[in-house]
């Protein structure tokens, strides 16, 4: 309908290390690419989870080439927090537009999404009335 | 190959008898005489002076009376001997027709005396091989056409009026409809053949026609012949229809799980009864009709489902509150929608010293999923409303309302508590993660108004700033979703509209109406998207009248087009 070609979505992990692991948003995060953002970055976490335990502590997101997103983006944005923070692991936002920040601006929500997660959690023994011990499982 | 021209034109009555051929042509007797095929020697004037042991059976007289007088030959043959005798060359194609019910090609050849020998080849059960053929191709299209005309209308009662009269001109002379009950009554579908078609709902005894109960709950039909046309109530025979009934049909509708009525077709005594072959045909057609009229019948249901729950979701009207002109203006994303993801709502002060309180929002999603949560958001901010004074509180308390374990959807909204006092308007505005409101001065400046804060929904806990702002006459604040500044558009198609343009045209609003900005604001958005997509698009404009309060009464007083918007639908331009 619109003349602009838009960005094909994807998400593409870049690097992963047992504490770490680097993600890269590319196209629009919005309305139609955000179920699809969440079932790409929680099959990412599933991985690495298998892969090294409970171990993550900081998933960095390369926003450079993330085109527009919309209320339903930062939706899936603060969804992903909602698991990630429980499981001691910090999100981090890198080289975000300025409509992304604009849009973190405007809703308040910087500070709560990059909050710094408890790094314990997992690792030494955990107390027992903690949730997101599974970081891979639970919080669906 | 003339025939008749070398025999001179006279009856000779056939003397001999008839196992010794006429002419006494052994070589030609033979030829036919013990021919498979009925084969007649037809004389100059018609009449059949011979024929072969197999066309005995199907002429008698041929066989006793040495002859079969031409007015006893059949119609179709008499014509086509007398039309080769006249223009002496057989017709092109072969001629046919029927003898004693079964059908015959005829073929010529000429014979001696003048006479023609005709030789007969039945083709009977090719015929009806056709016949049946024939029938069945037009029963497909018909089927094909049923399913056409059914399809294109989800509306019940067209949906009921088309069965009923496709019914009634290709499978009996009339037919009606009975549908489910709709408390004791039901409605009655009647047509008959080239006539109207009417309905009724009425209260029937559906016991009192064999089948009828049983269609109804949808077991098979009850076989044609046990129903007695003379033991039918009156109700079933259609309004006006002439001569007694002969046969009738019952079978029900099949419809999704449960039936959508019963077809009962009707042909007058005067016309044969129903075959197997039309009743099966009868249940095929019932088994179109009846998946059309309950997918009709379901969507009537989502559509009353639908229209039950969006009167608690449209927008409201606005109009003037205690001196102070509301207008809101709403396009949802899909312009078939009325709902969507965007909400305001106007709730005034008991008094003109209480504050009124307004709020405009926006939930993250569209449509029907995101009008439902705005339902939630707009009940409990109406319950909050005794605590409107505190804005920081209402947020907290709808925080904790919408805060779910399952999901992050969020929403951003700004509230205003407004109160007009000695000509200015004062406001008290909040934005909880929205785009702050926007002043419209009397001079033509736009400001944002400075308000910040976090999203409901989502976050712990909430915490916003407020702004207070005065609104001299003239002056206005408009609360907007980002549908509008990201409306992506303009001459090259992909521009957002922006912040920018926003405050440029507001700047051209000051002095005007609340009315007229926000239809200005709604219009200009539209223009720029053009055809293109876009999110739900909302407004709301808080305005100091102009002309301040004692003028505008004067002007609303004694012409009541010219008043305050009361009772117009806000938002009318923008749908």
């Amino acid at each position: 309908m619109t003349a602009c070609q838009p960005v094909q979505f994807s998400l593409v992990t870049r690097a992963s290390s047992d504490h770490t692991m680097e993600l890269a948003i590319r196209g629009d995060l919005d309305y139609d690419t955000g179920d699809e953002f969440l079932t790409a970055v929680n099959g990412a976490l599933d991985t690495h989870a298998e892969r090294y335990g409970p171990s993550l502590r900081h998933l960095h997101v390369d926003c450079a080439e993330l085109t527009a997103i919309d209320s339903i983006g930062l939706s899936a944005l603060l969804a992903l927090r909602r698991r990630t923070h429980p499981a001691g692991v910090t999100l981090h936002f890198h080289r975000r537009p300025v409509h992304f920040v604009r849009m973190l601006e405007v809703t308040g929500t910087a500070d709560h999404l990059v909050e710094r997660a408890d790094d314990t959690v997992g690792t030494a023994a955990p107390p027992e009335d903690r949730t997101g011990t599974a970081p891979a499982s639970g919080q669906r | 190959m003339g025939y008749a021209q070398r025999v001179p034109l006279f009856v000779t009555p056939s003397p001999g008898a008839p196992d010794s051929p006429r002419g006494g042509g052994v070589s030609v007797s033979a030829a036919w005489s013990d021919a498979p095929y009925p084969v007649l020697v037809v004389d100059g004037d018609g009449d059949v002076v011979d024929a072969n042991e197999a066309a005995r059976p199907l002429f008698p007289l041929a066989a006793d009376a040495g002859g079969l007088p031409a007015e006893d030959l059949p119609l179709w043959l008499a014509d086509a001997h007398r039309r080769l005798r006249t223009s002496g060359t057989p017709e092109p194609g072969a001629v046919s027709g029927t003898v004693a019910g079964r059908t015959f090609e005829a073929h010529p050849s000429p014979g001696e005396d003048g006479d023609v020998v005709w030789w007969l080849v039945e083709n009977t059960d090719l015929r009806l091989a056709e016949d049946a053929l024939r029938t069945e191709r037009e029963r497909t299209e018909l089927l094909a056409r049923v399913s056409g005309v059914l399809l294109s209308s989800l509306n019940v009662d067209r949906c009921t009026e088309v069965t009923a009269r496709m019914a009634a001109d290709h499978l009996a002379d009339a037919a009606v409809i009975v549908a489910p009950a709709q408390g004791r009554r039901h409605p009655l579908t009647y047509a008959q053949v080239g006539g109207t078609v009417t309905q009724e709902l009425t209260q029937i005894d559906p016991s009192s026609v064999p089948g009828l109960a049983e269609a109804l709950q949808g077991f098979p039909p009850v076989p044609t012949r046990w129903i007695d046309p003379e033991c039918l109530p009156g109700w079933v025979i259609p309004p006006g229809f002439r001569g007694p009934i002969g046969s009738v049909i019952v079978t029900p509708l099949p419809g999704h799980g449960a039936p959508a009525g019963v077809l009962i077709l009707l042909r007058s005594s005067t016309h044969r009864a129903f075959t197997d072959g039309e009743e099966v045909f009868a249940r095929l057609f019932a088994a179109r009709a009846g998946a059309a009229l309950s997918a009709a019948h379901l969507y009537a249901e989502q559509v009353s489902i639908t229209a039950t729950l969006l009167q608690e979701l449209l927008p409201p009207r606005l109009e003037r509150v205690h001196g102070v002109e509301y207008a809101g203006a709403y396009r949802a994303s899909q312009d078939h929608e009325r709902v969507g993801g965007d909400f305001y709502d106007v709730h005034p002060g008991t008094d003109p010293s209480k504050e009124t309180f307004a709020v405009l929002g926006d939930v993250a999603g569209k449509g029907l999923e995101a009008a439902v949560l705005t339902g939630k958001i707009r009940s409990v901010l109406h319950a909050l409303l005794p605590l409107s004074g505190d804005h920081q509180q209402v947020l907290t308390l709808l925080n904790e309302a919408l805060l779910t374990s399952h999901h992050t959807r969020y929403a951003s909204l700004v509230m205003a508590s407004v109160r007009r006092r000695s000509g200015l308007v004062r406001l008290r505005l909040t934005s909880a993660g929205h785009l702050p409101p926007l002043i419209v001065r009397g001079d033509g400046r736009v400001e944002a108004a400075g308000t910040t804060g976090q999203i409901v929904g989502a976050l712990p806990r909430v915490a916003a700033r407020s702004a207070e702002v005065v609104l001299a006459p003239g002056e206005t604040c408009l609360l907007y979703t980002d549908g509008i500044t990201d409306a992506r558009g303009g001459p090259l198609g992909d521009q957002l509209y922006g912040e920018d343009r926003l405050r440029r045209v507001l700047g051209e609003c000051a002095r005007m109406p609340a009315e007229a900005v926000v239809e200005r604001v709604q219009m200009l958005a539209a223009q720029w998207l053009g055809g293109g997509r876009h999110d739900d698009m909302a407004t709301l404009a808080i305005t100091n009248p102009a002309g301040g309060r004692g003028a505008l009464h004067i002007v609303s007083g004694p012409d009541d087009a010219t008043g305050t918007g009361r009772g117009r639908r806000p938002g009318g331009g923008g749908r």
